[in-house]
């Protein structure tokens, strides 16, 4: 058995300290505060989505509630009551025109968007991990804690199969722009790679030690990346499930992974593994180079969603108590 | 349901232990229940009809199933529910072969790490931290010992930080002929997204669906000495079955805690 210590060289307080030191620099050059929505006492928001058009803000709230905001107008268009159901997570589709909430006991509702129609609504039967619209709107895959993944078909409103690991169950799904993957990254750590139409397996890769927390494609659907507990960014062909290369290890353990439209910068939040209340970045990374390019962090601020948006802006959010700040990062 | 409708037959063969059933249309449901007890060592199963018609002799190698459907064909088992008779049958059958309650499941969390090194020595010499020896065995529901299983486990130090770099309270146990499992610790920390100390478990055997669990302890300052009434501090734990009793031994000088904790496989 290995008996390495944590911290081989420097202690971890001061290796924190100085990351918040450079990032704290970094944050008022690359972050922008564009709006303040208060928030009434009940209105406590726990995850946000944003549009792809960056039109709506959607907040999964402490009380039960997904509340939708027209922004940058901030205004409460439409809350959604799901009659005090803790709420996991709310997602949009590719295109904005589905939104999507998954609850802590398993139930799934969708909405059409703009209108705030209930389209679908069924059980996972476990608390929702996270969850991946196809491209197309067609297919919906879920993953609940500790289970299988489901594999939906939302024309016809069916389970067509399940994704089944070793054990337990998927902490990241993506479907490649073009429809033809899908992706899951799994608790028993490997990445598999399925028919995006079908949901039939096609590869693994089992070269990852530690879980995987986030995947997520490239705007050619021709690369994989994933990231977690490793605190390392993975490149994979999604063909041959091959590692094709990795991004350079980072102090923290990478929790989520987005891309921008263009796909030249890659975006992935980070926690410490000692506390999840710790401070920990946000990096933008450039692609090409597989450098970082941009480093945001703000001691107290622990943001709750974010993604990029039409024009280009990653928009990040926090709930600092009592209201909602939405930022923007060219 | 033509394949169980057998000929009827008789063998009393006087080397053979005959267990006898003695049953009418009306009572069988509640008269049969008594075949609860399993295993019995028994090579045929006498049913005898009481409104006089010759008895039925069950000859092995039935499977349970079998004899309960060949019953339920002769009238002699009465299913009254909603659901099939085979169904219920199969219900029926399944309950009554399960001794052990199965092990709860629990989340599997952050950070398993595969590859663990076999070793039953995660505590190494001169690590901070109360010692701790965690015992038990595997089973599946009917009792059977399962000594081809596989018993993973993974932990914080007694600060509460889980290694990522390296495989520190981190272990696979194999587990030896009677199924027995044992490793040396110490008391995990409260890891601080936590609220209750924990070990992780991934147990996994061949023909059984894989058991991914955690060990809670009953000394755990979390629960105020009460973990009956407060084991729910901690919202990932659902049942009080994981929350183990601890044994403090040794002197003041040294003291030790052990735990014990069977483990219970569901089979595929």
């Amino acid at each position: 058995m290995a008996n390495r210590p944590l911290c081989p060289s420097v202690p971890s307080v001061l290796r924190v300290l100085a990351v918040v030191f450079l990032a704290a620099s970094l944050f008022a050059q690359s972050l922008k505060l564009e709006k303040t929505i208060p928030l009434s006492d009940d209105a406590n928001v726990r995850f946000t989505a944003i549009s792809p058009k960056g039109d709506f803000i959607a907040g999964a709230c402490k009380d039960g509630r997904v509340r939708l905001w027209n922004f940058p107008a901030a205004e409460l268009k439409q809350t959604f009551d799901l009659k005090d159901q803790p709420i996991a997570g709310v997602w949009f589709s590719n295109d904005g025109s589905l939104l999507v909430a998954g609850g802590e006991r398993g139930f799934v509702r969708i909405w059409s968007m703009p209108s705030g129609k209930l389209k679908a609504e069924f059980s996972a039967g476990a608390r929702i991990s996270t969850l991946a619209i196809s491209p197309d709107n067609s297919f919906l895959v879920v993953a609940p804690a500790d289970q299988p993944a489901q594999f939906w078909d939302l024309k016809v409103g069916r389970m067509l199969i399940e994704l089944t690991p070793k054990f337990a169950g998927s902490l990241a799904v993506a479907f490649s722009p073009d429809g033809q993957w899908l992706a899951t990254a799994d608790a028993d750590t490997a990445i598999r790679i399925y028919d995006g139409h079908i949901g039939m397996p096609r590869t693994t890769n089992d070269d990852l030690l530690l879980e995987p927390f986030g995947a997520v494609f490239s705007a050619d659907s021709k690369t994989l990346y994933v990231g977690g507990a490793d605190k390392v960014i993975t490149a994979i062909d999604p063909a041959t499930a091959k590692v094709i290369r990795t991004f350079p290890k980072q102090t923290f353990v990478v929790g989520g992974l987005d891309r921008s439209r263009d796909g030249k910068t890659l975006v992935a939040a980070y926690f410490d593994e000692n506390s999840g209340k710790n401070p920990a970045p946000v990096l933008l990374w450039d692609v090409a180079t597989a450098s970082v390019r941009t480093t945001i962090l703000q001691p107290g601020v622990t943001p709750n969603g974010g993604g990029f948006v039409a024009d280009g802006r990653l928009l990040i959010t926090n709930n600092p108590g009592g209201k909602l700040q939405v930022w923007s990062a060219k | 349901m033509g394949s169980i409708l057998a000929p009827k037959s008789f063998n009393h063969d006087a080397a053979s232990h005959t267990s006898e059933v003695t049953s009418n249309h009306f009572h069988s449901v509640w008269l049969f229940s008594f075949l609860h007890v399993q295993p019995i060592p028994i090579s045929c199963i006498v049913v005898r009809n009481l409104q006089g018609e010759e008895p039925v002799v069950f000859h092995f190698p039935f499977t349970r199933r079998e004899v309960l459907e060949k019953c339920f064909a002769l009238g002699t088992l009465t299913v009254a529910s909603s659901f099939s008779s085979l169904a219920v049958l199969n219900a029926f059958a399944e309950q009554e072969t399960q001794h052990r309650k199965a092990t709860p499941p629990n989340e599997i969390g952050p950070f398993y790490k595969k590859k663990a090194p076999q070793s039953a020595t995660l505590r190494a010499p001169g690590d901070p931290g109360m010692p701790l020896t965690v015992s038990g065995a595997v089973f599946n529901r009917r009792g059977d010992s399962l000594s081809n299983a596989v018993v993973e486990v993974w932990q914080t130090d007694h600060l509460g930080h889980y290694d990522l770099e390296g495989y520190r309270y981190r272990a696979k146990l194999p587990v030896d002929s009677g199924a027995a499992y044992k490793f040396d610790s110490v008391m995990p920390g409260h890891y601080p997204d936590r609220v209750c100390q924990h070990i992780h478990y991934l147990v996994t055997a061949p023909g059984h669906k894989p058991l991914i669990t955690q060990l809670y302890f009953a000394t755990d300052p979390v629960f105020d000495g009460d973990p009956d009434h407060n084991f729910a501090r901690d919202p990932l734990i659902q049942t009080r079955e994981l929350v183990r009793p601890v044994m403090i031994t040794g002197d003041p000088k040294e003291v030790q805690a052990a735990v014990r904790f069977e483990l219970v496989l569901e089979m595929q």
